[in-house]
């Protein structure tokens, strides 16, 4: 109940920010910034095998921190389908990061109790990799990675005109070589 | 030689630690009714009911070392129930002030300040100075909070990290709110 508040709360906190070597850059600025890297992933996926992120390597990707409570982050999915399966041909991919959410067994429960579908992959998360990404303060939190494995943006909560800034901030990525 | 050494001397650091911290097999036969309570009890109405409250509502004369055993317990056994799973062993294994007294550690940690005076805590967490040095003696037990002389205030640091950087969707900003049901047992929730 607080939790899911606490994400709506966050919903209200328009926020993305780029990522500068752990400080937060504003994207309007025109400097060059030196990007973090993505942290290596080792994860355990919903059927019970590891996924690596050098699956993810020469690809934009969008990362998703979502837990399966958090009612924001569910409105979400059918936009990430929507783009997943847009952008896929275009070297672009998506990665649903479940956390605190139990184990794999109880997410996949949760799914088929709430009947979501869920296109694009899916894997099991936890606090080290929340933190490696540079801290995860409420649900949801995406970052967008770019083809080079770095972490060129963070998008805080869920508004209004989330999906329509990460798809554009998509296809600049694409368009870069 | 030094390399054995020192190898031997962590083993032994680890092996000292771990016997500190080890898992009690079993529970008693009343340890077992407030886990009983709980498990009955974790998900109904978004209920993460703590271990203190689960003992109370049970009734008897439980002490802070049986929630310590059950709190252990718990903490090695996440199959036991999804509630754990999903929020962890720290939300019903701490009282409301060793959550608050951990968080304002915490965050005086990450902030790189002095760690709070016992008076600013007594004040932030609203009990008393015995309540806070029992809360920082748990703390430090359950291997969350280390003493530290160069913290300042109250000499204690966090332990590792994690819990420096437990805020935010970490475990420790899930304040557990303490409801009641009209005709029903009291709760904790999120």
């Amino acid at each position: 109940m607080g939790a899911t508040l606490f994400a709506m709360a966050l919903s209200a906190t328009l926020a993305a920010q780029g990522v500068d070597g752990g400080a937060v850059r504003s994207h309007t600025s025109s400097a060059a910034v030196r990007l973090r890297p993505m942290p290596p992933l080792d994860l355990e996926t919903l059927d019970g095998k590891r996924f690596s992120s050098s699956s993810l390597s020469g690809k934009v990707v969008l990362v998703d921190f979502w837990a399966t409570w958090c009612m924001p982050c569910l409105q979400e999915i059918p936009t990430w389908n929507h783009l997943y399966k847009r952008y896929a041909s275009k070297r672009f991919t998506m990665l649903g990061v479940t956390v605190q959410s139990g184990w794999a067994s109880d997410i996949r429960g949760d799914i088929k109790e709430a009947k979501l579908e869920i296109d694009y992959p899916l894997v099991v998360g936890n606090d080290k990799v929340a933190r490696e990404f540079g801290g995860v303060f409420g649900f949801p939190t995406t970052f967008l990675v770019n083809r080079s494995g770095k972490i060129y943006k963070k998008y805080t909560g869920q508004y209004p005109e989330k999906a329509a800034q990460i798809e554009a901030d998509i296809q600049k990525l694409l368009s870069e070589q | 030689m030094r390399k054995a050494f020192t190898a031997t001397i962590v083993l032994f650091m680890l092996s000292v630690s771990a016997a500190a911290q080890a898992p009690q097999a079993t529970l008693t036969a009343d340890q077992q009714k407030v886990l009983d309570y709980l498990l009955a009890h974790w998900g109904r109405d978004t209920a993460v009911t703590g271990i203190d409250l689960g003992m109370k509502i049970v009734g008897g004369r439980y002490t802070t070392e049986d929630r310590y055993s059950l709190a252990v317990y718990i903490r090695e056994h996440p199959e036991l129930h999804r509630v754990v799973r999903t929020f962890g062993w720290v939300p019903v294994a701490l009282t409301r002030e060793e959550k608050v007294t951990a968080r304002l550690l915490s965050r005086a940690e990450r902030e790189k300040r002095s760690a709070p005076t016992m008076a600013e805590l007594s004040r932030a967490v609203e009990a008393r100075p015995a309540v806070i040095r029992e809360s920082l003696r748990m703390l430090e037990r359950f291997g969350i909070v280390r003493a530290d002389a160069t913290a300042g205030g109250v000499g204690y640091w966090m332990a590792n990290d994690d819990y420096v950087n437990w805020e935010g969707t970490n475990k420790i900003d899930f304040m557990y709110h303490r409801v009641q049901i009209e005709g029903q047992d009291p709760l904790d929730t999120y």
